[in-house]
């Protein structure tokens, strides 16, 4: 389980290094909030940009257990509209490969049930 | 005895003869050939010791000066003066004993001593080598300005130009002054009716009897430098003549329609009327729309045959001696956001056609109504930073759209206290007292809402529009039903011509050169205004165009000019090579093909001297001969390393003062690092020394533009020489340095010293 205590004490630094690409989305990023308007996930809450937000915040354990990284159904519209041309979506798909490291945490119950995950 | 050279130091109430032995100093400068005069005084500053100085000048027995006392920094203005007034400010050699010797070799007095007699001697060598004196050019150009653009910074400047006793120039594109601030129904502050503004400031312009004003005209072409611009002008004809008594039958008979907005219901006729404007109050016909002599309709019915359609384009120029360009600037055009629907769903606008239709000259006499079925607008959504600070349209932000749609918000109000006013933000930026409008626009019920929406759609079952937002705030997703739908759209700049040189920004905006000079577009004698400099609303184009009116009056009434760069006639070939490179545009060629620097124009750089490669131009104390006498007066034989710094006097010079740094280094002060001709560095290395250094501004704070640029290519070509004949490309360096960082500046000193002390003495050397 020692992996699954890494990526809980996972900080910003680390997800530089990890993930460059990541860090420099979440550090362009406006908050103008257009991406939340153009998500397509049904969720309410801020969209990507409060995934961003998080990050902005180095709260990145926060961030990986947002419902929006498995909500989200790739359609790309945040990304395609972003007014600073940041692939938005990218950070998404990345946070997505990190959280299962630990799915009982993050993935919402109903799925973690239905792949007999919880405990 | 002839008058010869007095050198002067100051003991700086023993500041500087505590560390070095001014005494042994004197004894030896007294000896030199040249020297008429050596005295130590105890505060050459004081009024007392340099009465003494003039004394000796005028009694006869100076005639050219060095002063050995504090850094050229510290009292700029006393011994200049001095020199000014009593020999030529070319004769005055300062010799920085103070900061940058004995404060900077405290622990080294035998060093420091050597290094101010090495100081010294470059100093009496040079003005040995000096010619006469050189006095400083006074302008003679004329007192007339030409003004380009007749919008509201155009007018301001023109009308304080004419005001301090100029004659002016102004060219308007358009058939009426007054530029887009005419087009407003009110602006911010006051919430006034801009009309009555710019009715008084071309009042007071025409009735001041100085200005020319031509509308439907543009420049076709600019030659000459400041003090001396020929500009030539085509006017375009208005087909109606000054007979006009502005009835307006023409405009009513008229049987051509063009739209004139892709929002609104707008449209206007081939007979332009002035409706709305200020000056002049003359119809126009509009050539390209008009269906020409055949139609004859206007002609017809014009009661004083002020109708001439045979009028043709016609040419003239104008000697002016400065230029505002106060071109303007025109809005974004939001159709290119796509998502928002401008020009495809009635009911959304840009913020320039809800002037248009809130003003009482609009489509609709005032009254905010949907275009669509012309019932009333209640309720109006504002969009903000339409295709602004955003990476596909405009990347910066405009400045006023926050103010405007405040502004605007009033507007609605105003029409209906009830209406649902919602505004869609991503930063609410309105500074200082405007403040006051935000706070206004809340306690109404203006609703915020901080997200930037994706689109504007129209609903499938009312047909309304809706704007499709999340609010970041509270993290909901929001549908906001509008009939009007305002998008808050940028400012462009209107092209200005390359052929005016003047410095963009990536946008086509001409900032000038913050903060310092802000009017500034790198040609001198043309200033920039209004929002041609970059976004800005009516208040701050204002004061634009009467910043640019101030540096317009302050160069027709120049005093004497800065120093003037001197041709060697005998030596130039007229390459030209100054003459491009001149930053400001300042040099033309005279009828024999020799560069000639305006009065008016140079700022005394020394770009032009860094780049001769005949080494014919040059400001005052730098010609070859001084340079040459500058550089074999110290001897540099022997073991220890010599080094010599050309440093930028703005910033690298000044860094200096005061800090440690080797005594083996003899800084000399320039205009700026592009000033330092390739020409010296081969001479100091043939004379023995052992490595040069130039130091200036890092390239974007060069006050010249790009001098640091020029000086980095110039010694990269002449180490790749050194290279080829196999002598150490190091020993020549470019240093860069803000006027803060001397400790920085003294440390790469020393590395490079060490670096030399390694490398062993220069192959020039006579050891």
């Amino acid at each position: 389980m020692e992996t699954n205590l890494a990526v809980d004490r996972l900080c910003f630094d680390d997800l530089r290094l990890l993930y460059p690409v990541i860090t420099e989305i979440a550090g362009n990023c406006n908050q103008c909030g257009r991406c939340a308007a153009a998500c397509l996930a049904p969720l309410d809450g801020s969209g990507p940009a409060g995934v961003l937000r998080l990050l902005q915040l180095s709260l990145v354990r926060e961030a990986l257990e947002e419902r929006l990284l498995w909500a989200c159904i790739g359609c790309r519209r945040c990304s395609d509209n972003c007014p600073k041309g940041l692939d938005v979506q990218l950070v998404l798909l990345r946070l997505r490969r990190l959280a299962p490291c630990r799915p009982e945490r993050w993935l919402p119950a109903g799925l973690a049930r239905w792949l007999n995950l919880a405990k | 005895m002839p008058a010869g050279i007095g050198v002067y130091l100051c003991r700086c109430d023993g500041r500087i003869n505590e560390v070095i032995d001014l005494e042994g100093l004197r004894s030896k400068i007294g000896k030199w050939k040249g020297v008429s005069e050596v005295r130590v005084l105890t505060a050459l500053c004081r009024p007392g010791d340099l009465a003494s100085v003039v004394e000796d000048i005028q009694a006869g027995r100076v005639d050219r000066l060095v002063i050995g006392a504090c850094s050229p920094a510290v009292h700029q203005e006393s011994f200049e003066r001095l020199a000014a007034e009593d020999l030529a400010p070319n004769l005055l050699e300062r010799c920085n004993l103070r900061e940058q010797c004995a404060l900077a070799h405290p622990g080294d007095p035998a060093g420091a001593t050597t290094q101010a007699l090495a100081l010294l001697k470059m100093g009496v060598a040079r003005l040995k080598a000096a010619p006469g004196p050189v006095i400083p050019e006074t302008t003679t150009g004329n007192r007339r300005v030409l003004v380009v653009g007749g919008g509201i910074a155009g007018l301001a400047a023109a009308g304080n130009l004419a005001r301090g006793g100029v004659e002016v120039t102004v060219v308007e594109k358009r058939a009426w002054l007054g530029g887009r601030v005419a087009q407003l129904h009110r602006y911010y502050p006051r919430g006034c009716a801009p009309r009555c503004g710019l009715a008084v400031q071309t009042e007071r312009l025409l009735q001041s009897g100085r200005v020319s004003v031509h509308t439907l005209a543009e420049v076709a072409g600019v030659h000459g430098t400041a003090g001396n611009f020929q500009v030539n002008i085509r006017q375009h004809p208005r087909f109606i003549g000054q007979e006009c008594t502005g009835c307006g039958r023409c405009e009513a008979v008229c049987p051509v329609v063009t739209d004139t907005s892709r929002g609104l219901p707008a449209w206007r006729k081939a007979v332009l009327s002035p409706a709305g404007s200020v000056y002049p109050l003359a119809y126009a016909i509009d050539r390209q729309a008009c269906l020409g002599p055949a139609c004859g309709k206007c002609a017809a019915v014009c009661p004083a045959g002020a109708v001439c359609m045979e009028e043709d384009e016609q040419s003239f120029s104008v000697n002016v001696s400065a230029i505002v360009m106060a071109t303007g600037s025109a809005l974004y055009d939001v159709a290119a956001v796509e998502n928002y629907g401008y020009g495809r769903l009635p009911g959304v606008l840009t913020s320039m056609d809800l002037e248009f239709l809130a003003s009482p000259d609009g489509p609709t006499g005032g009254r905010l109504m949907r275009p669509a079925d012309e019932r009333p607008a209640r309720r109006v959504a504002f969009i903000q930073c339409a295709g602004s600070r955003d990476c596909k349209h405009l990347p910066y932000c405009s400045a006023i759209c926050c103010a405007v749609t405040l502004k605007q918000t009033r507007y609605v109000r105003d029409a209906y206290p009830d209406a649902e006013v919602t505004v869609f933000y991503m930063d609410m930026r309105v500074t200082g007292h405007l403040e006051e409008m935000y706070r206004q626009a809340m306690d109404e019920g203006t609703v915020f809402i901080r997200g930037n929406p994706l689109a504007v759609v129209r609903a499938a079952d009312t047909g309304d529009l809706e704007v499709v937002a999340a609010d970041s705030l509270s993290g909901r997703r929001v549908l906001v039903g509008a009939d009007l739908v305002v998008l808050a759209a940028g400012l462009v700049p209107e092209h200005i011509a390359d052929s005016y040189h003047l410095a963009k920004d990536g946008a086509g905006f001409v900032p000038g050169h913050l903060p310092c000079s802000p009017t500034e577009g790198r040609r001198a004698g043309i200033f920039a205004a209004g929002t041609a400099q970059g976004p800005m609303d009516a208040s701050g184009a204002v004061q634009s165009g009467l910043a640019a009116s101030a540096e317009c009056l302050a160069l027709l009434d120049q005093g004497p000019a800065l120093v003037l760069p001197l041709l060697d006639k005998t030596k130039c070939d007229g390459c030209k090579r100054c003459v491009e490179e001149c930053p400001y545009g300042a040099i033309t060629l005279d009828r024999d093909g020799y560069p000639l620097p305006s009065a008016t124009g140079c700022r005394s750089c020394g770009i032009c001297q860094g780049g001769c490669p005949l080494r014919c131009i040059h400001l005052p104390g730098f010609s070859t001969r001084e340079m040459a006498a500058r550089l074999a007066a110290p001897a540099v034989g022997g073991e220890e390393v010599r080094v010599i710094a050309f440093l930028c006097g703005n910033d690298a010079y000044r860094a200096l003062d005061g800090t440690v740094y080797p005594v083996n280094v003899l800084p000399v002060a320039v205009s700026c690092a592009g000033a330092v001709n390739m020409g010296w560095i081969n001479d100091a290395l043939l004379n023995g020394w052992d490595g040069v250094i130039v130091a200036g501004c890092r390239a974007d704070e060069c006050h010249y533009g790009h001098g640091p640029d020029l000086a980095d290519s110039r010694v990269a070509k002449l180490q790749e020489t050194l290279r080829s004949v196999m002598v150490e490309a190091e020993r020549v360096q470019v240093l860069t340095c803000g006027i803060g960082e001397g400790g920085s500046l003294a440390a790469a000193l020393e590395n490079f010293v060490r670096r030399l002390t390694e490398m062993g003495p220069s192959p020039f050397k006579e050891c």
